[in-house]
């Protein structure tokens, strides 16, 4: 029950968490107190009312990269499902995930990068990025080794990482959402990756694994939505509201 | 008087803990019985949405006790806030 509080918002759960974690302590709840808690942070999401703390509307556009990511999400978890389920594996690799992984990149440039710690993420995952095309590029080595072994932890965790920043996900909750979502499926595959070939069963397994990653940004792409994550082209504060006056 | 559009579904409860305040100060446990003992089921995640709208809105406070535990309290501005049954909304 007390794991329900974290749902909340950080500026709220800085302001009430302490006394509604006394209170559980001191209440038993029910099923139905657990349900009231997950509307209650739906809410605090939705409609934030912090006292002491000017509200900060996001404009539209603050929202389309949150919506980007959730529909990269949603293409990358239906493709991989479907290819992990399918009977006949031969030639959709690529399809819908491709578009998906255009659409993660796309929802990735935001105002954050313009600031000193972002702006090093970002030229680190360019030169990693580029390590991984020239270490490609080496006809001798076979490219799907080392798009399994290089590139998928590398490239799409620092992807999911730098989506996570932008989504406004702490250090803790960043990796630990690189850890189910990346690392684990990694660990996971590569002993199935040894000596599998297109036709194995297996594969399907290797598709399975990656699933989580379009879950991840599934969430990622809603808390996005929700909070409004600025772009390039925004300002970078949203429009601030008048405090409300007292009745 | 609570204006139901800032407090949507959560009006009820707020009204019912401004009635409790007006008793005096209390704490989160001791708003949730009341407004449990008044109108049934709300749950934790109710009164601390009526209450984060309440004091928003500046009509009730919240101040840390000796015991570091926050009790809240009604505000000058709620003093023409009608807590009556039927009174609110």
């Amino acid at each position: 029950m007390r794991a329900l509080v974290r749902l909340y918002p950080r500026r709220w759960r800085d302001r009430y968490e302490s006394e509604i974690l006394a209170l559980l302590d001191e209440r038993p709840m029910s099923i139905a107190d657990g349900i009231d808690l997950v509307r209650g942070a739906l809410d605090a999401h939705l409609h934030p009312q912090v006292p002491g703390r000017a509200r900060t509307a996001q404009p539209l556009t603050h929202r389309i990269p949150g919506l980007v990511a959730l529909t990269a999400g949603l293409l990358w978890t239906w493709n991989l499902a479907y290819l992990a389920l399918r009977a006949d594996l031969a030639g959709d690799w690529g399809s819908l995930a491709g578009i998906a992984f255009v659409l993660m990149l796309l929802s990735l440039p935001g105002d954050y990068m313009a600031a000193g710690h972002g702006r090093r993420v970002a030229i680190g995952l360019g030169v990693i990025a580029a390590c991984f095309v020239g270490i490609a590029a080496i006809p001798a080595l076979p490219i799907k080794v080392v798009l399994a072994a290089i590139g998928y932890p590398l490239i799409f965790g620092g992807m999911l990482g730098l989506a996570a920043v932008r989504a406004g996900i702490g250090s803790r909750g960043r990796w630990r959402l690189i850890g189910l979502a990346i690392a684990l499926p990694v660990m996971i595959g590569i002993p199935v990756a040894i000596g599998v070939t297109a036709t194995s069963p297996s594969i399907r397994l290797l598709y399975a694994l990656i699933i989580p990653y379009g879950l991840a940004w599934l969430l990622i792409g809603l808390r996005m939505a929700i909070r409004g994550a600025p772009t390039i082209i925004d300002p970078p504060a949203g429009i601030v509201e008048p405090e409300v006056q007292p009745a | 008087m609570i204006d139901r559009g800032a407090f949507g579904r959560f009006a009820e409860p707020a009204r019912l803990v401004l009635a409790a305040l007006r008793e005096g100060p209390s704490q989160g446990v001791s708003l949730l019985d009341a407004v449990r003992a008044a109108d049934g089921p709300v749950g934790p995640g109710t009164l601390y949405a009526a209450i984060a709208r309440l004091e928003q809105l500046g009509l009730i406070e919240g101040r840390a006790g000796t015991d570091g535990r926050t009790a809240y309290r009604l505000t000058n501005h709620s003093a023409g806030t009608s807590a009556a049954p039927g009174g609110a909304c």
